[in-house]
């Protein structure tokens, strides 16, 4: 015997289906984003920028911005140069698009990081610095997808 | 003369009014949504847009409704998002972006016969956005990877791998955006006045 149901019943079950993947799939995403970088103590830290013609450098200083954004926004207020970022709420995170007046996407280059060697693997301001950590900004062809 | 041949089956191609007035909604969804989003990477209504104009309204708006969007998104997009961006970068991601939302508007096309004012219709179009959305999103892959990472050594598959959370983004935009918008515009065309889809007014269904 065959089950028929109504269009409100079909509507009921849909809404219902949709909801709880739509929640499963949030969740998730939700957790498979890198936690929030807590505020520790001082760390005494370097920072290298590299754009195509130019580079400056912000070395062996003290600081409470423990994150490879925090120390970039803490090195262009100290040295005096701009630094322009998009904030993207899903996935969390900053997105920088300019420093110095070096815009992304010229000549098909952008503004990427290494931490003591290593490539950037999560947004700038979701990545926690230690002491003795060198931090590279690199105007360079891009290595992520996304 | 002529012109006014080539004229009269475009315009019978573009629907009545109600057909006009919900394609310009479609329009209007996809540019102000993908605007109002712009903070949410990947969550955006161009896709539904397009899928809804290919089942929806299927013939000419297949291929105006995304392009449209296109049309009116990208030079802001260049204007203010990535105002330094070559001209080959951004023109050769256009390309895949564009083609790769005409493929989600005819696969949408593909569906209109089974497209209906019913759940079973909303449910549909929602099922099928789950592959169209992960194909769209492997097809721009393919144009990010041959015109910006692929420079830097960057195999393909590595760049797959790297898009995954941004897909499940995608998706998830697709299942909230699909059923939502997909309910209203069925809705409107099912209270449309008594005019005609332009399909069943005029037999011939291109493209």
């Amino acid at each position: 015997m065959r089950l028929r149901l109504t269009e409100g019943q079909q509507a009921a079950i849909f809404a219902l289906v949709l909801v709880l993947t739509i929640a499963t799939l949030y969740t998730y995403i939700r957790e498979s984003q890198p936690p929030p970088v807590q505020r520790a103590s001082e760390v005494r830290v370097s920072l290298a920028i590299e754009g195509a013609s130019w580079s400056t450098g912000y070395r062996n200083v003290s600081t409470l911005n423990n994150t490879v954004f925090g120390i970039l926004l803490e090195a262009s207020q100290r040295l005096h140069f701009q630094v322009k970022w998009i904030t993207y709420t899903v996935p969390e995170g900053v997105f920088v698009t300019s420093i110095n007046g070096t815009d992304n996407g010229v000549g098909g280059m952008f503004w990427q990081y290494w931490v003591d060697g290593g490539y950037g693997d999560r947004a700038a301001d979701k990545k926690q610095i230690f002491d003795g950590d060198l931090v590279v900004w690199k105007f360079e062809v891009p290595q992520e997808g996304g | 003369m002529i012109g006014g041949r080539v004229r009269l089956p475009l315009m019978r191609g573009l629907g009545g009014r109600k057909v006009r007035e919900i394609a310009l909604g479609l329009i209007m969804v996809g540019v102000i949504g993908k605007l109002v989003l712009l903070s949410y990477a990947n969550v955006e209504t161009v896709f539904v847009a397009s899928l809804l104009a290919g089942s929806l309204l299927g013939r000419w708006y297949t291929v105006i409704v995304p392009l449209a969007v296109l049309g009116i998104l990208l030079p802001l997009e260049s204007a203010f998002l990535f105002p330094g961006y070559t001209l080959e970068a951004m023109g050769g991601i256009t390309f895949f972006v564009a083609t790769g939302y005409l493929f989600v508007g005819l696969a949408g096309r593909g569906l209109k016969p089974r497209i209906l004012c019913r759940v079973k219709s909303v449910a549909l179009l929602t099922t099928i956005s789950v592959p169209l959305t992960i194909t769209y999103d492997v097809w721009t892959d393919v144009g990010e990877w041959f015109f910006l990472t692929r420079r830097a050594g960057v195999d393909f598959w590595t760049v797959l791998q790297l898009q995954v959370p941004f897909t499940l983004i995608h998706i998830l935009s697709s299942l909230i955006f699909v059923p939502i918008f997909g309910s209203l515009f069925l809705l409107a065309l099912a209270h449309r006045a008594a005019a005609p889809l332009p399909e069943a007014a005029h037999g011939n269904a291109q493209p």
